[in-house]
């Protein structure tokens, strides 16, 4: 403290210091001997000559002055106090969408109670505003108590480290923040102050109920197995490390590989427009554009592929394969003499569509071989329906109406696949090879020729339709060419 | 697209079966849809000139935020429906902060869009202020934001379909 201003009159000495901050102004008075009134406005203006009138506290002043009036002084007394300077907030990242965090937050957090959605991350395009970082604020500035400015700290600005996969963009002249915009597809992040976006999910272990399904904008990665029951939907990639358990729908733009075993059977299906690689396949479905490969074995599993099946070193036991530039596998069949199914295709029928419209004609030949069971000689004696009782005709006329209107149906759907099939001849230049064994009970065939195998015979062979009926005929082992 | 073709398309996906509306559409963050900047008033500006901010940016909602810029209340059309028009006649002696909804529900944008659509039917109002961690207002959803994302991502759907039938 260091004395700033002196007076004395009539009344008093007044002596009034500052505090080491400047923050604070205290007053030191002594009364005088002689006899005199002293007023506040005496007092104010005093301290006024030094310190601005509002920063005065005048009650403290009005308390001083009525002591004085009692021949009381005061030793120190704090009459003026100034303003502190405000620091400006500090800048700060406001995220709009969520960030992946496994295995972080409650169910409640999450504010999902489905485990299999548990929308841990969400999908972000590219393009996309992903969070904003707001500019410090400036702050307000103080005033010492002498009415001297202090000038306020800023907050400090947010300090954001970034990537590629980000792009800051702001308008100063417009906007008290920069955008962190999304610069490819995929998902957020959570590294702290560093922003990404990543376009591969990898779940490192297993996917289950820690994860949910998952439905991605870019390329999948589990290290792990997928286990029974759970979803993969991805726009880029799925790659499996382990295997893949049962009761699961994989979809891909891309490829999709199960490096270990891929157990299908029950509402499972594999669909991919690029390649599918797996390792042993058992019961799966797959409706694959690209290449199938596989590299140990395929049992009892429905394989369509846009192009060819690659199986050099692996078992084709069971099943049926259809695929449109042929198959090159180790074994077909097996010495148990499993019913196996080879079929080149064009490829319309290895698509989707056709897989449909089959299953459609399938259900149909169902229903129209029940109607038959329950319709019984009528079917083929329809003139007797007249003379059948009451209730009985009714119910036969309508079974019968049933049948009809089934079996119209169902010879659309075959004129239909009949159209798709004949559309686009079958490769001319495709064939199935075999290095080892194509053992009894399996079945080659190709538009309507069919070669079923009746004694097992040692590869390396090659079978190819060719004259024309297009028959098929044994030749020299070649190898389906790859791409 | 013309109305005819996207009619045309939207049959079309209905008879193959392709889902319009992703089902995922409601567990996007409030954020991802885009957040408009909110315009900002504090509680002592005028009705007058609340009118004229409104007017000239063709917003049907302000918001009020305090000198720490927290959020206070919100002005929005029905306000000056309900407390304004012919209650009271003079708007600019009148501050904002003597009609505003006070401590209106808010949001923040990580929270999903099912979320936001069940405050606004619970709640019946059509805008929801987005906040920050500091309660500090960074943008506004209205019900009028929500069915445009739901529009563009069926449009989307559609025209993937459309491109990937070729």
């Amino acid at each position: 403290m260091r004395v700033v201003h002196k007076v004395e009159d009539t009344v008093k000495i007044l002596e009034l210091s500052i505090s080491d901050d400047r923050q604070k102004l205290f007053a030191r008075v002594t009364p005088k001997d002689e006899y005199d009134l002293a007023t506040v406005e005496d007092l104010v203006a005093n301290i006024s000559a030094i310190a601005p009138a509002e920063l005065l506290e005048m009650d403290v002043i009005k308390d001083i002055c009525q002591e004085l009036t009692h021949q009381k002084g005061c030793e120190s007394r704090r009459v003026a106090r100034g303003r502190e300077p405000q620091t400006g907030r500090d800048g700060k990242l406001v995220w709009l969408v969520r960030r992946f965090r496994p295995g972080k937050g409650s169910n409640e957090e999450r504010e999902f109670a489905d485990l299999f959605t548990l929308g841990l991350f969400e999908n972000i395009e590219k393009g996309m505003e992903i969070a904003r970082i707001y500019k410090p604020a400036n702050g307000t500035a103080g005033v010492d108590v002498l009415g001297k400015e202090i000038p306020a700290r800023a907050g400090k600005p947010f300090a954001a480290r970034v990537d590629k996969s980000v792009e800051l963009r702001g308008e100063p002249e417009r906007n008290n923040y920069t955008s962190v915009i999304a610069a490819i597809a995929g998902y957020v992040h959570d590294e702290g102050d560093k922003f990404a976006v990543r376009d591969t999910l990898v779940i490192s272990g297993n996917l289950d109920w820690n994860m949910g399904h998952i439905d991605f904008i870019g390329n999948v990665r589990v290290s792990g197995d997928v286990q029974k029951g759970f979803h993969i939907k991805a726009r880029g990639s799925i790659e499996i490390m382990g295997g893949v358990l049962g009761e699961n729908v994989l979809t891909s733009q891309q490829s999709i590989t199960v490096k270990g075993f891929h157990q299908g059977f029950e509402k499972s299906l594999v669909s991919a427009k690029g390649d599918y690689f797996v390792g042993i396949a058992h019961g799966v479905a797959a409706d694959i554009g690209g290449n199938i490969f596989i590299a140990r074995e395929a049992r009892d599993c429905q394989l369509r592929s846009g192009m060819a099946v690659h199986a050099s070193g692996a078992a084709i036991v069971g099943g049926s394969v259809w695929c449109v530039r042929g198959l090159e596998a180790k074994t077909i069949g097996n010495e148990a003499g499993v019913k196996t199914i080879i079929e080149l295709r064009n490829e319309l029928e290895v698509t989707k569509e056709y897989r449909d419209l089959s299953e459609n004609i399938k259900k149909h030949e169902a229903a129209a071989a029940a109607l038959e069971l329950h319709i019984g000689p009528y079917l083929k004696n329809r003139q007797r329906v007249p003379l059948l009782k009451n209730q009985f005709r009714v119910k036969i006329a309508a079974l019968l109406s049933k049948y009809d209107e089934v079996s119209q149906s169902l010879e659309r759907l075959r004129d239909k696949e009949r159209g798709m099939r004949e559309s686009k001849p079958v490769e001319g230049d495709a064939r199935v090879s075999v290095i080892g064994h194509v053992y009894a009970g399996a079945e080659l065939g190709a538009v309507d020729a069919r070669l079923p195998i009746l004694e097992s015979v040692a590869g390396p062979v090659s079978y190819r339709r060719s004259g024309a009926q297009g028959e098929w005929n044994s030749e020299p082992f070649q190898t389906i060419k790859r791409g | 697209m013309e109305k005819k073709d996207l009619l045309h398309n939207i049959q079309e996906a209905c008879v193959l079966g392709i889902q319009l509306i992703p089902p995922t559409i409601l567990c996007d963050s409030i954020g991802s849809i885009g957040l408009k900047d909110p315009l900002v008033v504090s509680p002592t500006t005028s009705l007058s000139e609340c009118f004229a901010l409104m007017q000239k940016h063709h917003v049907g909602s302000l918001l009020i935020t305090g000198a720490d810029g927290r959020l206070e209340g919100i002005f929005t059309e029905r306000d000056c429906l309900m407390k304004v028009v012919g209650k009271l006649s003079d708007y600019s002696n009148v501050a904002v902060l003597d009609v505003m909804t006070k401590k209106p529900i808010r949001e923040r944008p990580e929270a999903s869009l099912a979320f936001a659509i069940n405050l606004m039917s619970n709640g019946g109002f059509r805008h929801i202020p987005i906040v920050d961690q500091d309660d500090v207002p960074i943008g506004i959803i209205s019900v009028r934001d929500v069915v445009d994302h739901i529009v563009k991502k069926m449009l989307s759907a559609i025209y993937e379909a459309v491109e990937s039938r070729g």
